[in-house]
């Protein structure tokens, strides 16, 4: 941790008791979710024509949000793996891969995004390409309400680290919560401004870090964000 | 011949919601042949090796196929595999593994035990047909079709 405010760190041996509790508390908690989901899909098949509007629409609740707690399980199990799994470390043309994302996200769309030369970096691709989406798809979300949504990917070199930015004009957040923005389940913004689980950038943090760099974000309200990510070089992982 | 014999699916399963899910999905596919379900892998082996309850089924008669969990009380579907493929007379029976997610740390254990496929739960029709059709059986789907 470089210069940042941040807790005590837990001993390794600890790391993996809270990464085996959230596998396994995830793991069993499918079970009994799958089953209402199920059981509410087999209700409405067989019994939702006896139903009135009314009794449709809280069979659906009761079915959608049980998908979203199934959808949120899943992605603690996902965000569990990212701790447990070995990094493979290559060579990254990372200017390559955020126009594959930006591509791949905005398919329709990519004259929103400007992105300029970056410096290749050393990581592991299948996770860097994660950080990548979730900063992405974030920036796409924060701009998905502005008349000329705006996202520029740069970055900056610095003395043993390049660092990554994107920036977009979308509707940026309140400094005081920046803490927040990196914890798993936690959203700054309203569920009808801004879906998802908010575990995107947690995962970020999670990844950056396993790669012994740092992630930070600054931004202001309704005046745009700037998500950047500093990963080292000239050493073997 | 008993009515443990003749069969073409053994699901082992301890979880009854689970259980009760896997078989609609297997019947609203026309999957669902002549299955015969066992509550955990002692129950399993038992079966498969004609022992106990089961011990006047007959041993020619095996099943085409076993759906099995991977945790389960008493012995788990790890334990059941690993004592499937390590017999030859029990070696040759296609078993799919169904886990509870693809995140699943067994599912590489599985593979390493010499499982055929897996299907993640809730079991539907898709990722059935291709554990099937990974195995080589697609007679198994046509069946109930041809009754």
């Amino acid at each position: 941790m470089n210069g940042t405010a941040s807790p005590a760190a837990l001993p390794e041996r600890e790391i993996e008791l809270l990464d085996g509790l959230t596998y396994a508390v995830s793991h069993d908690l499918r079970a009994p979710i799958r089953a209402v989901v199920g059981y509410a899909a087999v209700f409405d098949e067989e019994y939702g024509v006896q139903l009135d509007d009314e009794g449709r629409r809280l069979l659906s609740i009761i079915s959608r949000e049980a998908k979203r707690t199934m959808a949120m399980v899943d992605a603690l199990l996902e965000f569990s793996g990212v701790a447990r799994q070995a990094l493979l470390a290559e060579a990254l043309d990372m200017t390559a891969m955020v126009r594959e994302v930006a591509l791949e996200l905005a398919p329709g769309n990519v004259e929103v995004f400007t992105i300029e030369p970056l410096p290749e970096a050393h990581g592991d691709r299948a996770l860097i390409r994660r950080v990548w989406s979730a900063l992405i798809a974030n920036a796409l979300q924060a701009t998905s309400g502005r008349p000329t949504p705006r996202i520029r990917v740069w970055a900056t070199e610095e003395p043993g680290r390049v660092v990554y930015h994107t920036l977009d004009n979308g509707i940026g957040f309140d400094m005081k919560y920046r803490d927040q923005l990196f914890a798993v389940f936690q959203k700054l913004h309203h569920d009808r401004d801004f879906p998802g689980l908010g575990i995107g950038l947690a995962a970020v943090k999670q990844i950056v870090g396993r790669h012994d760099g740092e992630v930070w974000a600054e931004g202001r309200l309704d005046a745009g964000a700037t998500f950047s990510f500093a990963l080292p070089t000239g050493r073997a992982m | 011949m008993t009515k443990y014999d003749d069969i073409d699916i053994l699901l082992v399963e301890d979880s009854d919601t689970d259980a009760e899910m896997t078989i609609r999905a297997l019947r609203r596919s026309n999957f669902l042949n002549r299955l015969y379900w066992v509550r955990d892998g002692v129950e399993a082996l038992d079966f498969i090796m004609c022992r106990g309850e089961f011990s006047e089924r007959d041993p020619q008669q095996m099943p085409k196929v076993l759906l099995l969990d991977l945790k389960m009380p008493r012995l788990s579907g790890i334990e059941v595999l690993r004592e499937l493929k390590s017999q030859p007379e029990t070696r040759a029976i296609p078993v799919v593994v169904m886990t509870s997610s693809n995140q699943d740390r067994d599912i590489a254990e599985c593979y390493r035990l010499g499982v055929n496929s897996y299907v993640t739960k809730p079991v539907q029709f898709a990722s059935f047909s291709e554990a099937i059709a990974n195995i080589g059986m697609y007679w198994l789907m046509v069946n109930e079709a041809q009754r």
